[in-house]
């Protein structure tokens, strides 16, 4: 049976016909018969550049699902998330448990052929799998509402300024993860952290904590309440968990990162605890937590429920705990070894006393910074790769002044940090690949 | 030689049409291409491709310089393939002419498979529509998908394997 990836790669299609032979032509003569319609202007930004107000009803934003051909403004549709409750709970002979969620109206459901609205759905769940039947039935409801609130977005249709418009494609309409958590919030600016997902060396992804202020908000800014329904500005504070939507003067590219003080929210949705809740469990993992269905062909009276399997395929970790604590391992321990690359010897170990468990740095006694670090003198580079848990459960990251950990006979320093305490625990040097190869196979 | 680009700008915002013409013809089979993917059908790409042209020049002004002018362009494209695909209701139309004509039984078979995935796309989400077909058809990274579009790079792996588990269902 062909690969759903080799069966799409195998369709592309190719156009029938070339241009017309007057293309190009049409188009001059259409934009010398019209020079000037629709002019832009750039006093678009330079208005927001000079923290000029802006008139309310300047935005026009609505729900991406609710836009109507000429119209302007949309009223807000009520989001109607899924209810989910636990419907049953099966012991089975092994020791794992099929827990039965009863579900309404789940967005998820309704793109299953084999699912109606209001339909029990049922889950296995592994005897090790750290998540109780409520965890079972918050996962779930919280995987329906990202699928429903994925389609009531804010998404800006028109900007209207000094007369002007700026239509969706002349916008960069951006938004952030979900479930990025207000940090502060007043009238005009916004600052929130995300978790935004990090490619680094040897496909390693991890989550990188990132602060990001934006210079402006809309003065008819659309914010949303979990439900959907239309909220003041006002109710949105500290420690909610928001998807920001925001227009930027550029699209950040590896060159030029985001402007966001420059950009302007225009649309804030509130996510539901449920989401928060959800992504600290392992919802992905085969492992512990599957949906199955009744069938006669499993002596244990379920199957895996083939629509499903794909969801291994997700992204999100196998335990997504492990995950975050090695994400927060990083966060904390990149910014010193940066510092260090930098050539900011001095403050390199001033940060590193900062991180550094009493113990340690005591048993370091005053050693030159390059020692601590495993390098040479001059590094060029600096590399990250997580190499598992010590036995004490603190979070081993390899860093080294090479491209890959493993391909060169370089030192590499291997860092203990331990998350709760936000310390580094112990820092070992591997001199050769071998030898760090050996310690990620006695780590895992 | 020719002409750099960044002139060619320059002098199209002193409403020269003559050099806007010239970063048309650097740009219209590219788009051209661009939009067929998304729309698979040879006239409605070339209209969409003709406004994107029109659409860019009267908004040049509001072009950022310090971005690829290419990457502007395809934004722009592929809001208005976009918009098209959602306000149009029709199916997709896979060439007839294809089947009325003698092909081998391996070139009917690979037609007929061609045939189900494409109808399998169309009955996706627009915006599952557009990631696949740039991903698969076009050759498009993650990275370019979320620039092109302005959706994060997450939303884009996440639309994806939604996707590609309703395809999946529709043809394995």
């Amino acid at each position: 049976m062909k690969d759903i990836d080799d069966m799409l790669r195998e369709s592309t299609p190719t156009p029938k016909r070339e241009l017309s032979a007057n293309f190009t032509q049409e188009i001059i003569a259409e934009i010398k018969t019209n020079p000037t319609q629709k002019p832009a202007s750039n006093k678009f930004w330079s208005s927001i550049a000079s923290g000029h107000k802006r008139m309310a009803t300047a935005l026009t934003a609505m729900l991406a699902v609710l836009v109507l051909s000429g119209s302007v403004y949309a009223a807000p549709q009520v989001i109607k998330f899924v209810n989910a409750f636990i419907a049953g709970e099966t012991k089975q002979a092994d020791g794992s448990r099929i827990v039965a969620i009863n579900m309404h109206d789940c967005g998820v459901a309704t793109n299953l052929e084999d699912v109606t609205p209001s339909e029990t759905w049922y889950y296995w769940v592994n005897k090790d799998a750290p998540i109780s039947n409520d965890d079972v039935a918050q996962i779930v409801q919280a995987e329906c509402e990202l699928s429903t609130l994925e389609d009531y977005v804010v998404v800006p249709q028109e900007y209207i300024d000094a007369g002007n418009s700026y239509t969706e494609g002349a916008l960069n309409s951006r938004s952030t993860e979900f479930d990025s958590n207000i940090d502060a919030i007043s009238s005009t600016t916004l600052t929130v952290t995300t978790k935004e997902q990090m490619y680094g060396q040897q496909g390693l992804e991890y989550y990188e904590n990132r602060t990001r202020t934006f210079g402006a908000i809309a003065d008819d800014v659309q914010v949303y309440s979990t439900t959907g329904d239309r909220i003041p500005l006002s109710d949105v504070v500290p420690g909610d968990h928001v998807k920001v939507t925001y227009i930027t003067p550029s699209a950040p590219s590896a060159s030029q990162p985001n402007d966001d003080a420059n950009s302007i929210v225009i649309g804030i949705q509130k996510t539901s605890v449920n989401i928060t809740q959800a992504r600290a469990f392992v919802t992905y993992n085969n492992d512990y937590f599957y949906r199955v269905e009744p069938c006669d062909t499993d002596e244990s009276g379920y199957c895996k429920a083939e629509q499903l399997s794909s969801q291994a395929e997700l992204d999100a970790p196998s335990d997504f705990n492990l995950y975050i604590k090695e994400s927060d391992a990083i966060n904390a321990i990149k910014p010193l070894y940066e510092l260090y690359l930098s050539g900011e010897s001095e403050s390199s170990i001033d940060a590193f006393k900062q991180l550094a468990a009493q113990p340690l740095l005591n048993a370091m006694d005053e050693k030159p910074i390059s020692t601590l670090f495993c390098m040479g003198a001059a590094p060029s580079r600096l590399s990250y790769g997580v190499v598992g848990v010590d036995e004490k459960g603190d979070v081993l990251i390899s860093a080294g002044d090479h491209f890959t950990v493993l391909d060169e006979n370089k030192p590499t320093a291997i860092v203990h940090y331990n998350v709760e305490a936000k310390q580094i625990t112990e820092i070992q040097c591997v001199d050769t690949a071998t030898e760090l190869q050996m310690y990620q196979d006695y780590s895992n | 030689m020719q002409t750099d680009e960044y002139e060619l700008i320059t002098q199209s915002l002193a409403q020269n049409a003559n050099a806007y013409g010239e970063l048309v013809d650097r740009y219209k089979k590219a788009i051209y291409y661009h939009c067929f993917v998304l729309l698979h059908d040879e006239d409605k790409a070339e209209d969409i491709a003709q406004e994107t042209f029109i659409t860019a020049y009267y908004k040049l002004t509001s072009y950022d310089r310090s971005r690829k002018f290419s990457t502007w362009l395809f934004k722009i494209a592929t809001n208005k393939c976009l918009n098209e695909m959602k306000h149009s209701k029709r199916t997709l139309n896979v060439d007839d002419e294809y089947f009325d004509t003698q092909h081998s039984h391996e070139q009917l078979l690979r037609a007929d498979d061609t045939q189900d995935v494409h109808t399998a796309i169309s009955k996706l989400r627009p915006e599952y529509q557009t990631i696949v077909k740039l991903y698969y058809f076009q050759g498009s990274s993650y990275e370019d998908i979320s620039e092109t579009t302005g959706k994060p790079i997450g939303t884009i792996k996440a639309w994806m394997n939604r996707a590609k588990r309703e395809l999946r269902k529709e043809l394995v």
